[in-house]
């Protein structure tokens, strides 16, 4: 059966102990952490780089006539994986 | 007390012997095995969550409960939770100006309060899909809102120890 007395007793103490420096410490390593797990375990593995030409069709070309547009079609990855 | 509780995963070559821990950011109460009070849930869930393989599996486990922080059936433990969450949070709020997710809270609970007594958290969460209710939803000036009168149990296990058995019981394809 849980003591919840203790456990509280616990947790205050901890909380007590804790300085601004150290929480922001904590909280900052789980989230680093966090960020980190996002990423996976491994290597990077470099991509070849293919010069080629993109042709453009009239109708691709209209979605792009528009700044919103272009700025849009700046954040799509044209990346080839080898 | 021991509960019947229902674990979900994707369908495998070969069945598992032990739950999975599940280290998602957005798992409620942190690192743990997950398991579903009702096996209706783990369906559910197979069915709309578990779909990297097309298939799903249910393992059913005998879980003891004797030192679980019990948020859902036992008052004493549901209002020494929230109180427990609350003051936590606003310590770290006023302290760091940020507010902690409920996974950095429970972090915080088992890594710098040392609760490592607490073997796992019952605690019921929000469904998000309404369509297993067998009410109609309540309409109200052309806004429909459904009542969820059945709760979404879970159960957050730290410690395996407390797992008794673990066994296929169901398989079934995911919802496309």
């Amino acid at each position: 059966m849980l003591d919840l007395k203790k456990l509280e007793e616990k947790l205050d103490s901890a909380l007590a102990n804790e300085t601004e420096d150290s929480l922001a410490e904590w909280l900052n390593s789980k989230r680093n952490r966090n960020v980190f797990d996002s990423l996976g375990l491994g290597q990077f593995e470099s991509k070849k780089t293919i010069h080629g030409q993109i042709l453009v069709s009239w109708d691709s070309y209209s979605l792009f006539n528009t700044t919103e547009n272009i700025c849009n079609v700046a954040n799509i990855r044209f990346s080839l994986a080898a | 007390m021991q509960r019947s509780m229902y674990h979900t995963q994707e369908k495998r070559k070969i069945p598992l012997t032990l739950p999975c821990k599940c280290t998602r950011d957005d798992a409620w109460l942190g690192d743990g095995y997950y398991f579903w009070y009702d096996q209706d849930d783990a369906d559910r869930w197979g069915r709309n969550s578990k779909k990297k393989t097309g298939s799903f599996e249910i393992y059913r486990s005998e879980v003891d409960c004797s030192n679980v922080l019990d948020t859902v059936f036992n008052e004493e433990h549901y209002l020494f939770w929230l109180k427990q969450i609350e003051k936590a949070a606003k310590h770290i709020v006023k302290k760091t100006g940020q507010k902690p997710t409920l996974k950095e809270l429970n972090d915080y609970f088992k890594e710098r309060a040392t609760w490592h007594e607490i073997k796992g958290i019952l605690f019921q969460d929000l469904p998000n899909n309404f369509n297993f209710l067998m009410v109609k939803p309540i309409r109200y000036r052309n806004k429909k809102r459904p009542f969820v009168y059945k709760k979404r149990i879970q159960i957050a296990v730290y410690n395996l120890d407390i797992i008794a058995t673990f066994a296929l019981i169901f398989t079934d394809t995911c919802k496309i």
